[in-house]
């Protein structure tokens, strides 16, 4: 338990939720949205959560380089209406979207809407109440809402991420207020992504994507896997796609598959890294689709082969998850921003935060869709 | 070099790295859509102003 000193100024509001929320958005540190006031009573019972001291250091966040200590995340966490057991994840996944891989600075600066896109594996998603189904990616659950919320207030309130001012995000995106879902594993066919990354089933991660938003795909004839896989390819290389402005060797970027999609493919016999080759292979896009005077801008860059304009190098760039509804008939892309890769961290739940606490399972009547 | 809209970010940047006197010749924005001639004329333009300004003391 992590009882120390708090370092933060203190600051006195009316005991107005209303009045607190106008103090907020006057000091810019919030969203736009209520938030819960960072009483300090609140804050240490978010740092209760961690063994770290409130001082530790966890990553200097891009672009102004502040220091996120465990404190000021944990103040971020309760403006955001975090519960404290989510606290850990709030840490790896600050660790995530730091680690130079992931190319904060980048993402913070840019005129893209990128934003992480964070997805939770392993038993946390059911001592926390991580929604992996209907609806996962907005209005279900608050595990969900707070958890990817108080990334982006981490971001703003420590590494400046400030619209206009630092970030010139031409349009942001309702993502980055909050982009947070759990893989439903349990409806996989496949190993759970955490696991093909090299993790073992029980551990518990986070992975950040730097995705510029949700792009929904919907197919309702498709009759085998490889059908349904061509649409997929064809509804994610369309020519304006921020990946296709860097090489093709740069960037991964996600398809989050439905139950029944996964189903559908992996009943066919296709594995996972059979359907990233095939993904691969049918996002060759023909140069014919951009404009002539494109082509030469294109060529210069080394983005032709051929008559073609590869979307991606290798096919471990597409990665592949499942999570959403039993009702089918949709998958979501998360396009990449490109100058970026996925970053996955492991964390640790407290015994005392798992305990007592479940989940339906599967199996159960479909009143939630947690693991 | 910074263009125009980049501006408080790259102040923002030098800040946090240590240099908040940073000398920086803002330039117009964009610069990506511009026609390669278009570049070049702002690059003529603008030469003499960043020697000036990389010659200067302090």
């Amino acid at each position: 338990m992590a009882r120390g000193t708090l370092l933060s100024e203190r600051g006195s509001v009316p005991d107005d939720p209303v009045a607190v929320f106008e103090h907020v958005e006057q000091q810019g540190w919030g969203d736009g949205l209520p938030v819960i006031p960072p009483t300090e009573e609140r804050v240490q019972a978010m740092l209760d959560a961690s063994p770290l001291p409130p001082a530790h250091v966890v990553a200097v966040v891009e672009p102004r380089r502040g220091e996120a200590t465990v404190e000021k995340i944990a103040v971020n966490a309760v403006m955001a209406g975090c519960a404290p057991a989510v606290f850990p994840a709030l840490l790896a996944a600050v660790g995530a979207v730091t680690d130079p891989q992931f190319n904060l600075y980048a993402l913070n600066t840019t005129t893209c809407c990128a934003t992480p896109a964070l997805m939770l594996n392993g038993p946390a998603r059911q001592a926390l109440g991580i929604e992996c189904g209907y609806s996962c990616l907005g209005h279900n659950g608050r595990a969900n809402a707070t958890l990817g919320r108080a990334l982006r207030l981490v971001m703003r309130n420590v590494g400046g991420s400030i619209p206009g001012a630092v970030t010139k995000s031409v349009f942001g995106q309702p993502g980055r207020v909050s982009l947070c879902f759990g893989e439903w594993e349990e409806r996989s066919p496949w190993p759970p992504f955490h696991v093909r990354r090299g993790f073992a089933a029980a551990d518990s991660t986070v992975t950040a994507v730097c995705a510029t938003g949700t792009q929904d795909i919907a197919d309702i004839w498709a009759e085998t896997g490889e059908e349904l896989i061509w649409v997929l390819a064809h509804s994610i290389d369309w020519i304006g796609n921020n990946k296709v402005l860097v090489r093709q060797e740069q960037g991964d970027m996600l398809l989050l598959l439905c139950p029944d999609f996964a189903h559908k493919i992996a009943r066919d016999g296709i594995s996972v890294p059979q359907m990233q080759r095939m993904l691969l292979e049918w996002t060759r896009t023909p140069i014919e689709r951009w404009h002539r005077a494109h082509w030469p801008k294109l060529e210069q860059r080394g983005y032709v082969e051929g008559n073609v304009v590869p979307l991606a190098a290798r096919p471990e760039q597409f990665l592949i998850a499942v999570a959403g509804g039993e009702s089918g008939h949709h998958a979501l892309y998360f396009c990449t921003f490109g100058l970026t890769w996925s970053v996955t961290k492991r964390f640790i739940l407290d015994a005392s935060w798992t305990d007592g606490e479940s989940c339906p399972l599967p199996d159960t009547p479909p009143t939630s869709s947690r693991p | 070099m910074v263009t125009a809209v980049f501006e408080n970010l790259a102040r923002t940047a030098a800040r946090a790295q240590g240099y908040p006197d940073l000398r920086m010749l803002v330039l117009p924005h964009p610069m990506e859509s511009r026609a390669e001639s278009a570049v070049r004329e702002i690059a003529r333009e603008r030469f003499a102003a960043l020697i000036a300004l990389v010659a200067e003391e302090g």
